[in-house]
C-alpha cells in the first residue's frame, strides 16, 4: 500500500494513500466533531460539523469526505473553523427544543457535547426553543419513538438500516427543512422493521428514542458492562446498562451488531427471577438443597441422567463433566449427528465470510435464528428451504424445498467457492448425510460452510464434555424405569418435548431436579429447583462460532453456577466407570420438536421477554387480518 | 397536429436567428420542417467529415460555456470525461427551475430536433452510447414533444443503430423529474437519475469522473447542447458571433415590468439596458427598480451597463432577467425568493437546511413590521456563513439575492423597520 505523509496541526502522520482526513486525525487521537460520520458506514458529509482547513487549497474541507494526498496540510483548530463549526452548532440550536430535562439522550448526546466544546455560548440568532416548528411523525409504534424537532437530519438511522440491517424500513419523507424520518410503512411494529434498536443506538440526539426505555434511568448514573451477547452462537458485542439489580436496556457497540433478541428481550432479565433454593415448592437454603441433590446422585449414579443446556458456559460444563454421570443435550439432536458427518469442524474466519461474494443458506431462516451474520451478507444470496419469511429482505434466489429435498438441491446450486450457511434445520440421520455432503463440497467445491447453531454454545458442548449420552435413549430409559433422576441444567427441556409425552416422562421420574433462573415453566412442577445465573450475571467463556468469547457479569448474584456445582461434587463420590465419547440421536421419535430461536418463536430467555411477546402478538393480528 | 398540453404562448425574438431560428412562433417544428430548414445536416456533416476529435477541439476553440449558469468551458468538460475510459454517457440537463428562467423550455417545446440533434453530435464527439434527457416534471408538455421527437429521429435513422450508415450508435432516454430544483444540481441529478433520492454527491469523484452507475459522465444544459449543431455548422465562422472570448448566441429569459416578457436571443455584447429596451422597454412608463438576477444576485439602477457575458464583472448565469419597477418591494421579492430556497433546499447539509429557514423568517420579520436594527446582522451573519460549509450550489448562492440587497438597497431595509414601505407594498392592513 502507497503511504503518504500528512500534517494535521503540525504533526506529522503516515497514511495509507485513500485515507479520508477523519481517519487520519483518528491516528494521531485528534478530535474533530461529526454527526452524520460512523465508521461502518458509508459516507454521507451532510452535517458540515468535521470542516478542516486545507492549507494548501485554502479552503474548509469536511474531514469525513475528503482524501488524504501527499503533503497535505491541515489545520483542525484555526479561527475560521472554530468560527464554522460555532455557525455550525448555531444553525442546529436555534430550533432545537431546549428540553434537555426531559430528554432520554440528555447525558449522551452529541449535540450536547460538541455544543459545551465548541459551541456558540452565546446564539447570533434567537433560539426559539418552544415553537414546535416540524411536523411531529407518529411512528405508531410501542417500542420507538421519534421527537422531530430534535431531529439534526444526519441520516445515519436511515442508513444505518439500509447498510447494516438492511431492512430498509426507514426513509426520508418530505425535504429541507421539513425533512422527517419515517417508517416506510405504519404501523411501525408491523412493518420489515426488525426492532434491531441500531437506529436508536445511532441517532446522536434524542431524536429516535426506545420507549420501554424513556423515562426509566438517566444514562450517566447507570453502569455500562462491555459483553457479549449469548443468545445464538454469533456472540456479538454489546453493552448492559444497569444499576446492579435490574437491567435497562442493551444496546449495539461501535460494531453495530444486535438484534431484537438482546435489545427488545432484554427485560427478561428483569422478571420472575428464581431467587431461592426450593424443595417441593418451600423455600430452602442453598447447603439443604444442595446437600439433598448430592444424595440422590450418590444413591445411585446410574439411575441418575443430566441434561444440560447449551444456554451453559464453557466453566459450568467443566465443572458437570466432573460430576461423571449420564450426560445428555438436546445437541446430540441436531448439531452433534451434522459433526459426527462431517468430521473435524473448525469454523471459517469471520471477516473472511462477510466479504464473500456467494451465499447459499439452508435450512432454517437465518434472518430469525441468527440475524447478525445476514447484515453482512450483501451479495448474491440463493435460499433453500420450505418458504420465504424474513429472508426475503436479502432478495435471496429462492428454491422451495422441503426435507432431504434440501440436500439435494444444495447440491445442485452451490457453485465454486460458495458460502454455505446453516443454522439448524435437520435431526439424526438426516443432519448426519447432510455433514457428509458439506464435507465433501468443502473438499471438492472449495466451499466455506459456516454453522451457526442457534444457541450460543453448542460447541462449547462438543469441546468441554467428554461424554454425551443419547437424548432419546436417555428419555426411553426414563420411560422403561431405568432411570429414576432426572436432573436439568436449564429447562428448555419443555420446549423440545411435547407437552403429553412430558408428562409422561415425569411422572415416570422419582426426583425431579431442574437448575433454572426462572421461576415459572417446569420450576413449578419439579421437586427441587435450584437458581441459575444467566449469561449476564456470571463471568463465562462461550465457544462462539466467531471464536471464543466472554460474557460478564453485569448484575451480582450472591451465588455461582461454578459454586452450585462445586457444593455438589463435595456430596459425591464421582464414579467414572462411564464409557467416554458421544453418542449421538439416530432416529428421532415424533414427539420431539424442533429447537426454535427465532426472534418472534423464541425460547428460554426470549420466550419470557414482555416485549418480544407483544411484538409477536402484534405481528400475529397483522397477518391474520391479511 | 398532435395536441400537448400547457404549453405558454412566449414571446420570442432574436436578432441573429440562430438558436430561436424557428422557435419565433408557438408552435412545435416538427422532423420535417426541420430537415427542410436546414436541420440534421449539422449532424450529417459531423458524422461525414469529422472524426469525434475534432469536434471536441471545435467546441473547445469555441469558447462554449455553460449556460446552466456556472458556465464552466463545455470543452473542458468534455475532455476531462474522455480522459476516462468507455462506456461514457451523455446527460441533458432540462431541469430548468430557478426563478424566472424559461429558456429551455423554448426550445424543448417549439424546436426539439434542435436539441436531439445536439446531443447526437455531442454522443459522437463524446463516444457515448446512451444519453438521457432529464426534464422537469413541471414540463409534461415538454417530455411528451422531446418523445415524440426522438420517435421521429429514431424513424428517420437519426437515433439508433448505425446512424446515417455509420458505425455510430446513440439513443436518448427521457427521465421525468419529480419536482425538485436540487435535482437540477448535476450530481443530485445524477441520483435522482439512478432512482435515488436527490441529494448532491460529494465531490471529489467528479460526474466525468464517476457519474451515473459509476461511469464518466458529462451532463449539459439544453442551451449548451443546442449551440453544438450551430458550432459545427459555422466552424470559424462561429467566431464571429458575438464579443472575443464569449462567442455565440445567449437567450435572455426576460420577466417582470418590461412590455414584452419572453425569451429573447442575443449575442454577449449587449448590455442590461439594451436588452431591457429589447423586450420594449419598461411598462406603463414606471420607473425602472432592480433587476433578480434568479439566485445569482440584484442589479441596481447604477449597473445597468453591465454586459451580459461570462466576465467576472459581467451578468453570466442563466441570462435570467426579471425587472423590478417602483411598485415593487425588495423585501417582498426577496421574500419570493427565499421562500423557493427554503422550500427547494434539500435537507442534506446543515448550513442550507437551516439557513434558508432562517433567512426566510428573519425576511418576514421586515415585512410584519417586527424587525428591528439586530435583524439586519442576523441577515449579514448568515449570508456570510451560509455558503462556507454548504456542498452544492443551492447553498452557496442562496444568501447572493439578501447579501447584494443588503448592499444595494440597504435603506430599503431601514425603512421597513420603521413599517415604512417606498413601494407600498407591505403593511397594507
Amino acid at each position: 500500500m502507497e503511504k503518504v505523509t500528512v500534517k494535521i496541526d503540525g504533526i506529522e502522520v503516515q497514511v495509507d494513500k485513500g485515507t479520508t482526513v477523519l481517519e487520519a486525525a483518528k491516528k494521531i487521537n485528534k478530535l474533530i466533531p461529526t454527526f452524520c460520520y460512523h465508521e461502518k458506514l458509508p459516507i454521507f458529509g451532510g452535517c458540515r460539523m468535521c470542516l478542516v482547513y486545507d492549507v494548501k487549497s485554502k479552503r474548509s474541507i469536511i474531514a469525513c469526505g475528503s482524501y488524504v494526498y501527499d503533503g497535505m496540510e491541515i489545520e483542525t483548530e484555526n479561527q475560521q473553523i472554530l468560527n464554522d463549526r460555532k455557525f455550525i452548532l448555531e444553525m442546529l440550536f436555534t430550533r432545537h427544543p431546549l428540553d434537555c430535562p426531559i430528554c432520554d439522550k440528555a447525558g449522551e448526546c452529541d449535540l450536547q457535547n460538541w455544543g459545551t466544546y465548541w459551541g456558540p455560548q452565546n446564539n447570533v440568532l434567537p433560539i426559539t426553543p418552544f415553537e414546535k416548528i416540524r411536523p411531529e411523525d407518529d411512528w405508531e409504534s410501542d417500542y420507538l419513538e421519534y421527537v422531530s424537532n430534535r431531529c439534526v437530519l444526519c441520516i445515519k438511522c436511515v442508513s444505518v438500516c439500509d447498510n447494516i440491517n438492511q431492512s430498509h424500513s426507514l426513509f426520508q419523507l418530505e425535504r429541507g427543512f421539513e425533512t422527517l424520518i419515517s417508517p416506510v410503512t405504519k404501523p411501525m411494529d408491523s412493518s420489515s422493521c426488525e426492532m434491531c434498536g441500531l437506529c436508536v443506538d445511532i441517532c446522536p440526539v434524542g431524536a429516535i428514542l426506545f420507549k420501554p426505555f424513556k423515562y426509566n434511568a438517566r444514562p450517566w448514573l447507570l453502569n455500562e458492562t462491555f459483553t457479549h451477547c449469548s443468545l445464538c452462537s454469533l456472540g456479538c458485542p454489546v453493552v448492559i446498562d444497569h444499576d446492579g439489580k435490574k437491567i435497562y436496556r442493551i444496546r449495539s457497540t461501535a460494531e453495530l451488531e444486535i438484534c431484537a433478541k438482546p435489545y427488545l428481550g432484554y427485560d427478561a432479565y428483569n422478571t420472575n427471577r428464581l431467587k431461592n433454593p426450593k424443595i417441593q415448592g418451600k423455600d430452602v437454603s442453598f447447603d439443604n438443597a444442595l446437600e439433598f441433590i448430592g444424595q440422590i446422585i450418590s444413591q445411585n449414579p446410574s439411575k441418575t441422567a443430566l441434561v444440560v443446556s447449551p444456554y451453559l458456559s464453557n466453566e459450568v460444563l467443566e465443572k458437570i463433566n466432573k460430576l461423571g454421570i449420564t450426560t445428555t443435550s438436546i445437541i446430540t439432536l441436531d448439531l452433534l449427528p451434522l459433526l459426527e458427518g462431517f468430521g473435524d469442524y473448525n469454523p471459517p474466519d469471520f471477516e473472511e465470510i462477510k466479504n464473500a461474494e456467494h451465499y447459499v443458506v439452508i435450512g432454517d431462516d437465518i434472518t430469525d435464528t441468527n440475524p447478525v451474520i445476514t447484515y453482512y451478507m450483501k451479495k448474491r444470496v440463493v435460499y433453500i428451504g420450505e418458504q420465504l419469511g424474513r429472508i426475503k429482505k436479502l432478495y435471496p434466489n429462492f428454491i422451495q424445498a422441503e426435507g432431504r429435498g434440501i440436500i439435494e438441491k444444495l447440491k445442485e446450486n452451490v457453485e465454486e467457492g460458495s458460502v454455505i450457511v446453516y443454522s439448524s434445520y435437520f435431526f439424526g440421520e438426516d443432519a448426519k448425510y447432510l455433514g457428509e455432503v458439506l464435507r465433501k463440497l468443502q473438499e471438492e467445491k472449495n466451499c466455506k460452510v459456516v454453522i451457526v447453531p442457534p444457541y450460543p454454545n453448542g460447541f462449547g458442548i462438543v469441546n468441554n464434555l467428554k461424554r454425551i449420552s443419547s437424548f432419546v435413549k436417555t428419555l426411553d430409559k426414563i420411560l422403561s424405569g431405568e432411570i429414576e433422576n432426572l436432573v436439568m441444567f436449564g429447562e428448555e427441556i419443555s420446549l423440545f418435548v411435547e407437552e403429553e409425552k412430558l408428562k409422561e416422562i415425569f411422572s415416570k421420574l422419582k426426583n425431579k431436579v431442574l437448575f433454572t433462573p426462572f421461576d415459572d415453566g417446569l420450576a413449578l412442577v419439579c421437586d427441587v429447583v435450584i437458581p441459575l445465573n444467566t449469561w449476564v450475571e456470571e463471568d463465562g467463556n462461550y465457544d462462539f462460532f466467531t471464536g471464543q468469547k466472554k460474557s460478564k457479569t453485569s448484575i451480582k448474584n450472591s451465588f455461582k453456577n461454578t459454586e452450585i456445582i462445586d457444593k455438589i461434587l463435595k456430596h459425591i463420590n464421582p464414579t467414572s466407570n462411564l464409557i467416554e465419547g458421544f453418542e449421538s440421536d439416530c432416529t428421532i421419535p415424533e414427539w420431539i420438536n424442533r429447537f426454535k430461536t427465532n426472534i418472534w418463536d423464541a425460547s428460554y430467555f426470549s420466550l419470557r421477554s414482555e416485549n418480544l411477546t407483544n411484538w409477536k402478538i402484534k405481528n400475529q393480528e397483522v397477518l391474520n387480518e391479511r | 397536429m398532435k395536441y400537448y398540453p400547457n404549453i405558454p404562448d412566449l414571446n420570442a425574438n432574436s436578432s441573429i436567428n440562430l438558436l430561436l431560428k424557428r422557435a419565433k412562433e408557438n408552435r412545435t417544428v416538427g422532423i420535417e420542417e426541420y430537415e427542410t430548414t436546414g436541420g440534421y445536416s449539422a449532424l450529417r456533416k459531423a458524422l461525414t467529415r469529422f472524426k469525434p476529435e475534432d469536434i471536441v477541439i471545435m467546441v473547445e476553440e469555441s469558447t462554449l460555456r455553460g449556460r446552466g449558469g456556472a458556465g464552466f468551458p463545455t470543452g473542458r468538460k468534455w475532455r476531462f470525461a474522455l480522459a476516462n475510459p468507455k462506456p461514457r454517457y451523455l446527460i441533458c440537463n432540462a431541469d430548468e427551475s430557478e426563478p424566472g428562467t424559461f429558456k429551455d423550455r423554448i426550445i424543448i417545446e417549439r424546436d426539439p430536433h434542435l436539441l436531439i440533434e445536439g446531443m447526437i453530435i455531442s454522443g459522437y464527439a463524446l463516444g457515448a452510447e446512451l444519453g438521457f434527457i432529464y426534464i422537469r416534471g413541471e414540463y409534461p408538455a415538454g417530455a411528451m414533444i422531446l418523445e415524440d421527437a426522438i420517435e421521429d429521429a429514431r424513424k428517420k435513422g437519426y437515433l439508433g443503430k448505425n446512424i446515417l450508415g455509420t458505425d455510430f450508435s446513440f439513443d436518448i432516454l427521457v427521465y421525468r423529474g419529480a419536482g425538485a430544483y436540487i435535482c437540477g444540481e448535476e450530481t443530485a441529478l445524477i441520483e435522482s437519475l439512478e432512482g435515488k433520492r436527490g441529494h448532491p454527491r460529494l465531490r471529489p469523484p467528479y460526474p466525468a469522473n464517476e457519474g451515473l452507475f459509476g461511469r464518466p459522465t458529462v451532463v449539459n444544459n439544453v442551451e449548451t447542447l443546442a449551440n453544438i449543431p450551430i458550432i459545427v455548422t459555422y466552424e470559424n465562422y462561429y467566431m464571429n458571433i458575438g464579443p472575443a472570448g464569449y462567442y455565440g448566441p445567449k437567450l435572455f429569459p426576460i420577466s417582470g415590468k418590461v412590455k414584452k416578457p419572453g425569451v429573447y436571443e442575443s449575442t454577449m455584447d449587449i448590455t442590461l439596458r439594451e436588452l431591457i429596451d429589447m423586450a420594449g422597454g419598461m411598462r406603463d412608463g414606471k420607473k425602472f427598480k432592480a433587476v433578480f438576477a434568479g439566485s445569482l444576485g440584484i442589479y441596481s439602477e447604477k449597473e445597468l451597463d453591465v454586459p451580459m457575458d461570462y466576465s467576472p464583472k459581467g451578468f453570466g448565469g442563466t441570462g435570467t432577467t426579471i425587472v423590478l419597477d417602483e411598485d415593487d418591494c425588495i423585501i417582498d421579492s426577496l421574500i419570493v425568493v427565499a421562500e423557493f430556497f427554503e422550500h427547494e433546499s434539500c435537507g442534506k447539509c446543515t448550513p442550507c437546511r437551516v439557513g434558508t429557514y432562517e433567512l426566510l423568517n428573519i425576511l418576514k420579520k421586515f415585512q410584519e413590521g417586527t424587525a428591528t436594527e439586530q435583524d439586519i446582522k442576523y441577515l449579514e451573519h448568515l449570508c456570510e456563513n451560509i455558503p462556507v460549509g454548504s456542498i452544492c450550489g443551492l447553498g452557496y448562492s442562496a444568501p447572493n439575492a439578501v447579501r447584494d440587497a443588503l448592499k444595494k438597497f440597504r435603506d430599503e431595509f431601514y425603512m421597513h423597520i420603521e413599517k415604512k414601505c417606498p413601494a407600498g407594498v407591505c403593511f397594507k392592513s
